[in-house]
């Protein structure tokens, strides 16, 4: 990335857009694509190392994975370099697509921050989300699946703010006892 | 038409027509109506919970069920788009835009029944388009070698992109994303095992239900969790319930209904454009016609018929390649293929030449599943308004209970359980970032099919240049570009920015 700065300054000041180009890179979108970059040239090392016999079969069992990981490496670097190609095109250097894009997913939030408060934050609440689908799971197989599945539901409506005990005990008991009911001895259906 | 077809049409409404069948069909539409209106749950996790109750029927009882349940989600999802402004799944999100205002009106009877006579003529004529085209396209497709069947994959991945991305760089990367969760596991032509870190559980590679329905349903739980319940939208205005449509509704509905059932049938017929895709290119056909109409966005009834005429359309144009070519046409008939293949039966042209009857019956069944989403459609409204009314946090969290279930059913491992919730992480943070999910998803169902093809089809062309010059196939790789440049410039100059998701 040896680019430094653009030529062209139409609209904004310099400082804004820099001060733009900044925000785009300290952004969970960059950290992302970053990540997304990191599995491309992974999976293309290791894609590469691969040993495959040459059978008859030109291309061999190391074209495709090749290709795939080369092009998620190539895509994940044109979005993480796309804010610096923009600012030297002199156009506003927001990551990915123009400004509507960036309207999307609610708002940006770095994950390391404070973490009292924790359900008050977007991506707070969606940490705790996957922190009880996770113990959910990890449950099923120790206390079985009617206890997991109560304390699961009581923790996901937990998440979503559901608070009062009726809400929190009655459902889940309601909801994992017939779903049992229904699977196992209507459906003939196992579960966990 | 000779004698032998109609024969067989009506040997396969006589198999559709025995009681038992008739018992799956009906809990298959009742249970898709519910799923469907559980906002969320869309007919893959529908169909996946009951994938584990579906191989142990007969063939032909698993297809009507399935069937059953993806033809009662098409209802289901429209009723909380309409009353409370959630999606039961995507291919109902436009629904929201024209629907709710006319609930806001005070008109939400009057919506729903539009939409459940729209759902049951497109599904009808659904049907008979099914049936008319399946057996000519699996006899064309007998034809088509290796290079074509790749270039068809490659068009239905890349058009699908096109149609729901702003950024060509973000929708390639989602599309990679998908075809490196195929990667991993036993090559299909080497039979040499390839990526899977020394880890046996992939040696068969990863499973395509639990990672299609953590990619899909997972992530809504994260989505929903993302927003809190302030942004769960919940309705407070009475529904009275509307039996009948007006004669001028009944006018102004049927030029869409038409418009959009066979927009719906061809587009679910391209592999991965599914409903949600067919419902938005058929909105936008309609607007382009009429041109006079001033309701658009404000709650529009020709609006709510297309919508809903397209997006389940598309339910039979989906079966078509499933069918015909072996080609899932949406997420969904990745269920539909797995049950199956439990029972020795792989779908594709082999099919059509070998089991017939299946098809027939295939065709009985959704004529009779239509039947009942006409009568349990009525029935259904009144119950399904009352869940798309329960507390939006109690749907989340009953939705993580169920795609748990889903994911756990057909292999009863919990390992499965782990890659789902995994899928469903991920793909929360491709939306989250605007990177398109159903392609991923798309690609990564699609993935092995076109490896083997592009291989195979080198080995028999003997290299790149006789691969390409190949008429169909060139003419389809190229189409597949201009669609997705086409698409990513329409949407830019549309700006409308819809995700779009395949099948939830």
């Amino acid at each position: 990335m040896g680019a430094d700065k653009g030529p062209n300054t139409t609209g904004r000041s310099k400082a804004e857009r820099w001060d733009r180009l900044r925000d785009a890179y300290v952004s969970g979108k960059a950290v992302w694509a970053l990540l997304l970059l990191l599995l491309g040239s992974v999976a293309l090392t290791t894609a590469l190392s691969m040993r495959v016999g040459q059978a008859h079969d030109p291309l061999g069992g190391r074209f495709f994975p090749v290709m795939v990981s080369a092009s998620l490496t190539v895509a994940a670097l044109a979005v993480l370099l796309s804010p610096l190609v923009r600012l030297l095109l002199g156009r506003d250097p927001a990551m990915g697509e123009g400004s509507v894009a960036s309207a999307g997913t609610g708002p940006d939030v770095d994950p390391a921050d404070e973490p009292e408060g924790l359900l008050r934050k977007p991506l707070g609440r969606v940490a705790a989300m996957a922190a009880v689908a996770i113990a959910y799971v990890a449950l099923l197989d120790v206390i079985g699946y009617i206890p997991a599945t109560i304390l699961g539901m009581a923790g996901a409506l937990w998440v979503l703010q559901v608070r009062g005990l009726r809400a929190l005990f009655l459902g889940p008991v309601v909801m994992s006892v017939s779903l049992y009911l229904i699977f196992t001895n209507l459906l003939f259906v196992r579960l966990p | 038409m000779d004698i032998d077809i109609l024969t067989r049409i009506t040997e396969g409404l006589s198999v559709a027509a025995q009681p038992d069948a008739i018992l799956w069909i009906a809990a298959g539409v009742v249970f898709g109506m519910l799923v469907g209106a559980a906002p969320g749950l869309g007919p893959t996790v529908g169909m996946a919970v009951m994938l584990p109750v579906a191989v142990r029927l007969s063939p032909e009882h698993a297809l009507f069920f399935l069937m059953a349940i993806a033809a009662g989600t098409g209802f289901g999802n429209s009723i909380p788009a309409i009353l409370v402004g959630i999606p039961g799944s995507p291919s109902a999100l436009l629904t929201v835009i024209e629907g709710l205002p006319l609930h806001r009106r005070g008109e939400g009877g009057r919506a729903l029944m539009v939409a459940l006579w729209a759902v049951i003529v497109s599904q009808l004529f659904g049907v008979l388009m099914f049936i008319a085209l399946v057996i000519p396209l699996a006899e064309f497709a007998v034809r088509l070698l290796f290079p074509e069947v790749f270039a068809i994959v490659v068009f239905g991945i890349v058009t699908a992109t096109g149609l729901v991305t702003r950024s060509p760089w973000k929708g390639l990367a989602a599309i990679m994303i998908g075809l490196l969760l195929a990667l991993p596991g036993t090559d299909a032509i080497t039979g040499q095992v390839r990526l899977t870190f020394g880890w046996g559980y992939l040696q068969s590679g990863m499973p395509e239900i639990p990672v299609v329905v953590g990619l899909l349903a997972f992530r809504e739980v994260f989505l929903s969790s993302e927003g809190g319940l302030s942004a769960l939208p919940s309705s407070k205005t009475r529904v009275k319930p509307q039996w009948w449509l007006a004669k001028t509704d009944r006018r102004a509905i049927a030029i869409p209904i038409v418009v959009g059932t066979v927009i719906g049938v061809f587009v679910g017929i391209v592999p991965g454009a599914g409903s949600a895709v067919a419902s938005f290119i058929g909105y936008q056909a309609l607007k382009m016609v009429l041109t006079k109409h001033r309701e658009w966005g404000k709650g529009s009834i020709p609006g709510v018929a297309v919508i809903e005429a397209s997006g389940n359309g598309a339910i039979a144009g989906e079966l078509i390649p499933t069918m015909a070519l072996g080609i899932p046409g949406a997420p969904s008939m990745v269920v539909v293929m797995a049950a199956l293949a439990t029972q020795g039966i792989f779908a594709g042209p082999q099919l059509v030449q070998t089991r017939p009857d299946l098809l027939y019956a295939v065709f009985g069944g959704l004529l009779v599943a239509v039947v009942a989403s006409a009568v349990f459609g009525y029935l259904s409204i009144p119950p399904s308004i009352y869940i798309a009314n329960i507390s939006p946090a109690g749907t989340v969290a009953a939705t993580m209970i169920l795609v748990v279930v889903g994911a756990f059913a057909l292999r009863w491992s919990l390992a499965d359980v782990w890659l789902c919730l995994a899928s469903g992480l991920l793909a929360y943070f491709m939306t989250r970032y605007d990177y398109p999910v159903a392609p991923a998803a798309l690609a990564f169902i699609l993935g092995s099919m076109l490896e083997t093809n592009l291989r195979r089809g080198l080995v028999m062309t003997q290299g790149w240049s006789g691969f390409l010059s190949r008429p169909l196939t060139a003419t389809l790789l190229i189409l597949a570009l201009l669609a997705f440049i086409g698409g990513i410039y329409m949407n830019h100059r549309t700006a409308a920015k819809i995700d779009i998701g395949a099948e939830a």
